[in-house]
């Protein structure tokens, strides 16, 4: 097998506030190889996002969080590391896909400079080699027409376009891993899924692993080489996406997916505990 | 009795104003429906499917009053639509609306009888003390602890907020409701617990049912007919099993080839 | 999507008195802010109480006394006690400014809720009207109002309340404007609410919050734009104690007998900074989302 480019170990991560403390993530462990694609999967309050954030050292804003265990990703430990390090670290060898593109690009300037921008950051290009580098990987996001995009405002452009204008953020340095949180759930569903083909071509063209966060048993079928579903903070059930939601062996994902209406007959009651 | 559809569209067309003037006249606007006509018998169910921008949730409003419409009319039991809000001041047998969004369907001020009984309110239905009794009753019927009425909507979960919205909708005992989204913003296993409730609702209290989703499952599981629209037309209309296995409008068959299953089996 | 956990655990609990106090707690600038304010008000209620000599009783044997143990602040020029006539004008200045306010918001919110709840064009002429007041100087115009009127207390609240009207009603347009598209008001209008209705029971409650948050940063404002006019004569007429005027007063003696104008001015700037900390506190209460860590 590859090597292991993400590797958390008996992650614990607890917000203190009022009404005393939180605990999001109760002693997790998951890996992601290179090249893979692991879907974490779980419903709101589960703690798969806080867990996913957390490989990148990122926590929601203005929260200071408890956190025990570790966290490796490319060899390296995530937990221990400065802001500094992380910011270089985040940028070029691992990136963040966020689910809504709208809040994640600055409203105020053109996608083309905020590409641009992102490029200059982490290679010592031109400002007008950068914007030729970054008309490329949006044609290699299939926008058919780059410079209009380059020339837009975030808010001129679809939400599909807006989110391949992110996923080029995100491939614009290369990342080895990728941490895409719900990266289509605020699309169409026929946008969806053109952005996720997208999304895994480009991964498993440059070796990139792509941990996913979702809600999604769908995307998770489509996408995802190995999964885990997360509970109440816990890993409750992992594996291959198939066997798993083919023969689900743990209570809460039988449940899960049971509650899906596709699998009762039309205008019967779902099963529901 | 005269033998009219429930609900009777035709040909309604809605537009909104994009821009103004400095003085608040409209200068351009935006098609958001175009010439749909539907219609729905008492007791049934209508699924409308479509993506963001196909003008679904604009034909609910335009249905609820909510929205001017610019041509075509709407008949409620065999009577022409004429007044914005007619539908749902109605006080028996009207039509009433359910959102998507359970944070924002509740006012944040309320308390939760309030909120259930607040069409009574507007309608001066009964003495406060009536109406109160009146919304632990619905909360009841909804599957809410009456006890907890007097909370406010913040202290619920989603699931438990949608049953809130629904119950705010039955308060005026309509025959209709209009669902604009009902489940979308909830997970799984609550999706299945409110879809539940909607289908015994309609059984003991016959209600119809327009039902709007961008989720092809969750309208396949809970209606007999449905629509198809983009960008504010019907580009498709039959029985929903029909649509779903032998889809004729080229947008229904990508519409229907981008839904990712989750089960294998199938 | 977003953390659902803490999030909902801090949104669950707004609004309760043990959250109120428990953000209080981790600011010792509001508890500060807190304390100047409750203190003015409590000199304000409690003046006749407190002053140790009738503000308006005229000793002519002993004018212009520096600070003792029987006149702490001194006294004036016809004799009066000092510490008694900031009590008195501490009174009267705290009521102007709450006035000011009082007219502002509640007309305010009342004219910008139902514009913004109304708009095409009801709302375009009302927005046109406040961009008209707001492009005007308003010191100026209350300085006019008040000379119109004839200088008094009561004008100059009235003036100087007018012409904050603006400031409140665009800021409830705003809200309004957001509001109108819950769908929480929809649900409403579905079910046949008047716009008064929606108006008065999902509107103006909702605003409530982002008006009392501004409300309590005016205060400061009214409290020394008061001051500023009565200093200049158009508030507060002799024999009347008021800070302004006090110090306006004080202005002629300030080369011997400095705590005259001094002990005043400090007052009116320790209570204006004391609300100004109090409306930080406030709004971090009301709309935690808006403080920046």
């Amino acid at each position: 097998m590859n090597e292991c480019v993400v590797e958390i170990k008996e992650l614990r991560v607890s917000f203190p506030g009022f009404g005393g403390s939180v605990e999001a993530v109760r002693g997790i462990s998951l890996e992601v190889f290179q090249g893979e694609i692991v879907g974490l999967v779980g419903e709101s309050g589960s703690g798969k996002s806080v867990s996913a954030l957390t490989a990148l050292g990122m926590f929601p804003l203005g929260t200071k969080p408890q956190v025990s265990g570790s966290v490796t990703v490319l060899g390296k430990d995530v937990l221990s590391m400065s802001e500094r390090q992380l910011e270089s670290l985040r940028g070029s060898q691992i990136a963040l896909v966020p689910q809504e593109p709208l809040t994640s690009l600055n409203p105020t300037i053109r996608v083309g400079r905020q590409l641009s921008a992102v490029i200059r950051a982490h290679r010592s290009e031109s400002a007008q080699r950068a914007m030729e580098i970054g008309t490329e990987l949006l044609s290699e996001m299939m926008i058919e027409d780059p410079l209009r995009v380059m020339g837009a405002y975030p808010f001129e452009l679809s939400g599909g376009l807006r989110q391949r204008v992110v996923l080029a953020m995100a491939f614009a340095c290369n990342p080895k891993v990728l941490i895409a949180d719900e990266p289509t759930s605020a699309l169409d569903v026929t946008v969806q899924k053109e952005v996720l083909d997208l999304l895994a071509a480009r991964a498993r063209a440059s070796g990139a692993s792509i941990l996913m966060i979702t809600h999604d048993m769908g995307v998770v079928r489509y996408i995802c080489d190995r999964l885990y579903v997360m509970l109440d903070g816990r890993i409750v059930e992992s594996g291959d996406p198939d066997r798993l939601l083919s023969h689900p062996e743990h209570a809460y994902t039988k449940r899960l997916l049971n509650a899906l209406p596709e699998r009762t007959a039309r205008r019967h009651l779902l099963p529901v505990e | 009795m005269p033998n009219h559809s429930l609900l009777e569209v035709e040909n309604v067309s809605v537009r909104f104003a994009l821009e103004y003037d400095w003085l608040g006249k409209p200068l351009r606007f935006l098609e958001a429906v175009r010439e749909v006509s539907l219609s729905l018998q008492a007791g049934d169910s209508l699924g409308i499917v479509g993506e963001s921008g196909s003008g679904k949730s604009t034909l609910a409003q335009a249905i609820m009053g909510l929205v001017p419409i610019e041509s075509g009319s709407i008949r409620f039991k065999g009577e022409t639509l004429s007044h914005p809000n007619t539908l749902g001041s109605s006080a028996k047998g009207g039509c009433q609306i359910v959102f998507q969004d359970p944070q924002s369907s509740l006012d944040p001020r309320m308390r939760v009888w309030e909120i259930i009984s607040e069409g009574l309110e507007i309608r001066r239905l009964g003495t406060r003390r009536e109406r109160r009794e009146k919304a632990a009753m619905l909360a009841d019927q909804v599957g809410l602890d009456p006890h907890h009425i007097d909370r406010h909507a913040h202290e619920f979960s989603g699931g438990q907020r949608q049953r809130i919205a629904i119950a705010r909708a039955l308060a005026l005992e309509p025959e209709l409701l209009l669902l604009d989204e009902p489940t979308s913003a909830l997970d799984i296993s609550v999706q299945a617990q409110v879809l539940n409730l909607l289908l015994g609702l309609q059984e003991s209290l016959g209600l119809a049912y327009l039902f709007i989703s961008h989720n092809i499952s969750v309208v396949d599981h809970m209606c007999e007919r449905l629509i198809v629209m983009k960008h504010g037309q019907v580009v498709e209309a039959g029985e929903t099993q029909r649509v779903l296995l032998n889809p004729q409008a080229p947008y229904t068959k990508q519409l229907l080839s981008s839904v990712l299953r989750a089960d294998p089996v199938s | 999507m977003p953390l659902d956990t803490p999030v909902t655990l801090a949104s669950s609990n707004v609004g309760g008195w043990s959250y109120i106090w428990y953000q209080i707690r981790h600011s010792p600038l509001v508890i500060l802010g807190l304390a100047i304010v409750v203190a003015m008000l409590a000199i304000a209620l409690l003046a006749p109480l407190l002053a140790p000599y009738d503000p308006y009783a005229v000793s002519l044997d002993d004018r212009l006394l520096p600070p003792s143990a029987a006149h702490w602040a001194g006294t004036d020029e016809i004799g009066r006690d000092l510490l008694s006539r900031i009590i008195y004008g501490a009174r009267a200045s705290l009521a102007v400014a709450l006035a000011i306010v009082t007219i502002a918001a509640s007309l305010g919110t009342l004219l910008g809720s139902f514009s913004g709840l109304a708009g095409g064009r009801i709302d375009a002429v009302i927005m046109r009207l406040t961009d008209t007041v707001m492009a005007l100087p308003g010191l100026v115009i209350a300085l006019a109002m008040t000379a119109a009127l004839g200088p008094s207390l009561v004008n100059l609240a009235l003036a100087l309340g007018i012409l904050g009207v603006p400031f409140y009603t665009r800021l409830a347009r705003g809200q309004a404007l957001g509001l109108r598209q819950m769908q929480y008001v929809l649900a409403s209008r579905a079910m046949g609410a008047s716009t008064s209705y929606v108006l008065r029971r999902h509107i103006v409650s909702n605003l409530l919050s982002t008006m009392v948050v501004f409300a309590s940063m005016h205060i400061s404002g009214a409290l020394l734009a008061a001051a500023a006019l009565s200093f200049i004569g158009l508030g507060a007429q002799p024999p009347t104690a008021e800070l302004g005027a006090l110090i306006n007063v004080g202005r002629a003696y300030i080369q011997d007998e400095w705590w005259y104008s001094l002990i005043p001015g400090l007052v009116v700037v320790v209570s204006a900074l004391g609300f100004n900390l109090l409306g930080d506190g406030i709004r971090d209460v009301l709309d935690p989302k808006s403080r920046k860590k």
